[in-house]
């Protein structure tokens, strides 16, 4: 290792024990690698610059995160939860089933777990509470069915990844569709043998004209994902415009067909917006000053030699790599994970000959995964904040959902077709 | 622009000097125009240009080439000058365990160490990132002919601001070591998650 990178190597080891942001900790030390290889500091200017002038398809990220903060400002949430409810009717444990299907629709309209989490949580967790439910089972299985959000299209994570291994957005988003739906039904399954051992209460009956009524009121909302993924397919959008579009229609619905916002909370809600784009842009800029780095002084190339030393088998890679970011998910942060970790994956997955679009959607899925396990779980911070229930409960009580999205992790790690049935049925990939 | 809090922080007269409060006020907002109003504006342009790009394509059957040049200084403009606001905000990613579990005074040690580091590095990054901007002026965009200058400037902007955030957590970090303070208001409310972690 040169004396440069190791310098770069202590002052990354330093963000993490003095509490450095991220984004600007890689900043400095990337600024270090300079310093003292001798090199000029406006390269980091360059290489973070370049990033964003010249990636078209991260643009789409800022565009999602907007749509999210629309969507969970408006009323959107609120007609979602009563058709899902509508959809579950009489069923035990109506409302646990209520949350994981609202979750999947909401998902194809916003793409980011957290939004899942803190916008449609806040209305999930209050009704279970109300309902006889335990606080700690609402919030652990609101965390877990957030992490439907990222899965199916649109997806933030999935935007970024498909910018650092250069793999197709419609074939990622066409490829999550399936896990999520899996996911979802394999917690459902979860929910429906906890609500009996527990005896939660059924849902409400609902009649077929409040049913009717409930559809109709979500239908704006309902479509987005409709026109979002129809307009993909059919080629009349890059998913890059996806975002904008969705962006546009969110706004449609939430300021005119809901009446849930005027100008002032739009203003506002970008604002926020500005903040969310701030921090997670930043961290793909930073990181790209790294990976410069990282290539720079073949460091990639040595780890990919390495592991291939001692395993030819993309099955043991898949393992050790679902392992290594199981392990990395319990303390980090998915954007510290995506972007400093998963660069490194990339190559040696390309050389074991893993598709990409299958590896992605892996670590993607494993990734959100860590959203949920202890001890850093934002999606438990999250519910726990809102909720008022304290995190140690809700810590115990996700052990098994974990374990359910974990068994999903690896049908779709060891079966590849679930990932790219999908992708290869409607010709995006070969 | 270094922030008006840190100039207060670490006593600067300059402010008084103009008699205070109007200088003040034009200064503060000033970093709003950069880190609020701006980043907003950029956004929103980007936004647009978007929708008008799939709308003349798609319904109008007249694609529009300027739109790609909008979107992408937008873009840039956002995220570099949103990322100011980022650390106004607080809301920067951050690896927080071992730091709540330090005690204050070694967690004073630890954030005024690593945001020591950042000043340093960051310091030496504004003349190299400014004369880079100008460096690049000669290269324009395809269609706007807008210089490169304009895209790459606001890095300087956030290298500065990022210094200037830094500067006041190192003030109070530095009266907790003194026992001037108990602890810093950071290590009591996690800036990202508020109280949630203390729940």
């Amino acid at each position: 290792m040169s004396f440069p990178l190791l310098i770069t190597l202590i002052v990354f080891i330093l963000i993490f024990l003095l509490r450095m942001p991220i984004a600007i900790g890689m900043l400095s030390a990337a600024a270090c690698y300079f310093l003292v290889k001798g090199g000029d500091l406006s390269l980091i200017v360059n290489q973070v610059m370049n990033t964003y002038y010249t990636n078209y398809v991260i643009i789409a990220v800022p565009l999602f995160i907007f749509t999210a903060n629309v969507m969970n400002s408006g009323k959107v949430t609120d007609m979602i939860f009563k058709f899902a409810g509508g959809l579950c009717g009489r069923m035990r444990g109506s409302l646990g089933h209520v949350n994981i299907l609202a979750s999947l629709i909401f998902s194809g309209m916003t793409g980011s777990a957290i939004a899942d989490a803190a916008g449609l949580g806040k209305i999930e967790i209050a009704a279970m509470k109300d309902d006889g439910y335990d606080a700690e089972f609402a919030c652990a299985i609101t965390a877990a069915s957030a992490t439907i959000g990222p899965i199916f299209p649109p997806s933030i994570p999935l935007v970024i990844y498909a910018m650092l291994s250069s793999t197709s957005v419609g074939a990622l988003f066409m490829g999550g569709m399936i896990p999520a739906i899996l996911l979802a039904l394999f917690l459902m399954i979860y929910v429906a043998i906890v609500s009996k051992k527990r005896n939660y209460p059924r849902g409400e009956r609902i009649v077929w004209k409040t049913f009717l009524r409930f559809t109709f009121s979500a239908l704006p909302a309902l479509m987005t994902p409709v026109i979002l993924l129809v307009g993909i397919y059919t080629g009349v959008m890059t998913p890059t415009e996806a975002g904008a579009i969705a962006g546009l229609y969110a706004i449609l619905v939430s300021v005119f067909a809901y009446r849930a916002m005027g100008i002032q909370d739009l203003i506002e809600v970008v604002k926020t917006s500005i903040k969310d784009i701030g921090a997670t842009s930043i961290m793909i800029g930073a990181a790209a000053v790294i990976s410069y780095i990282v290539a720079r002084e073949q460091l990639a190339a040595n780890i990919g030699n390495w592991i291939l030393s001692f395993t030819a088998s993309k099955y043991t890679f898949l393992f050790l790599v679902n392992i290594v970011i199981l392990i990395l998910g319990m303390f980090m942060d998915t954007s510290t994970i995506q972007l400093v970790f998963v660069p490194i994956m990339i190559p040696v997955a390309s050389a074991l000959g893993i598709d990409m679009v299958h590896f992605g959607l892996v670590v993607t899925f494993n990734m959100m995964v860590g959203l949920s396990t202890p001890p850093f779980g934002m999606l438990l911070f999250i519910t726990s904040g809102i909720s008022g229930t304290p995190l140690k409960g809700i810590m115990r009580e996700i052990i098994w959902p974990i374990i359910v999205m974990l068994i999903v992790l690896v049908i779709i790690t060891y079966i590849p077709e679930v990932t790219l049935f999908l992708p290869k049925a409607t010709g995006l990939i070969v | 622009m270094i922030p008006i809090r840190s100039l207060r922080g670490s006593g600067c007269s300059c402010i008084n000097s103009y008699g205070g409060y109007p200088l003040k006020k034009i200064a503060l907002f000033l970093r709003d125009v950069m880190e609020i109003y701006i980043p907003i504006l950029s956004f929103v342009l980007l936004f647009t240009a978007f929708i008008l790009q799939v709308f003349f394509r798609y319904v109008i059957n007249h694609p529009l080439t300027w739109t790609q040049d909008v979107i992408v200084i937008g873009f840039c403009w956002t995220v570099i000058l949103g990322a100011c606001y980022t650390m106004r905000r607080k809301g920067h990613v951050q690896f927080s365990m071992l730091y709540e579990a330090y005690s204050p005074k070694v967690a004073a040690w630890a954030r005024m160490l690593g945001n020591l580091l950042i000043v340093v590095t960051f310091a030496l990054m504004i003349v190299p990132s400014f004369k880079y901007a100008f460096f690049l002026g000669f290269q324009k965009t395809p269609v706007l002919r807008v210089s490169y200058t304009w895209i790459f400037l606001p890095f300087t902007y956030f290298v500065v601001s990022i210094i200037g955030y830094t500067i006041a957590p190192i003030v109070e970090d530095w009266k907790v070591i003194r026992g001037i303070l108990k602890d810093s208001h950071d290590h009591l409310v996690d800036p990202i998650l508020g109280e949630v972690h203390k729940v």
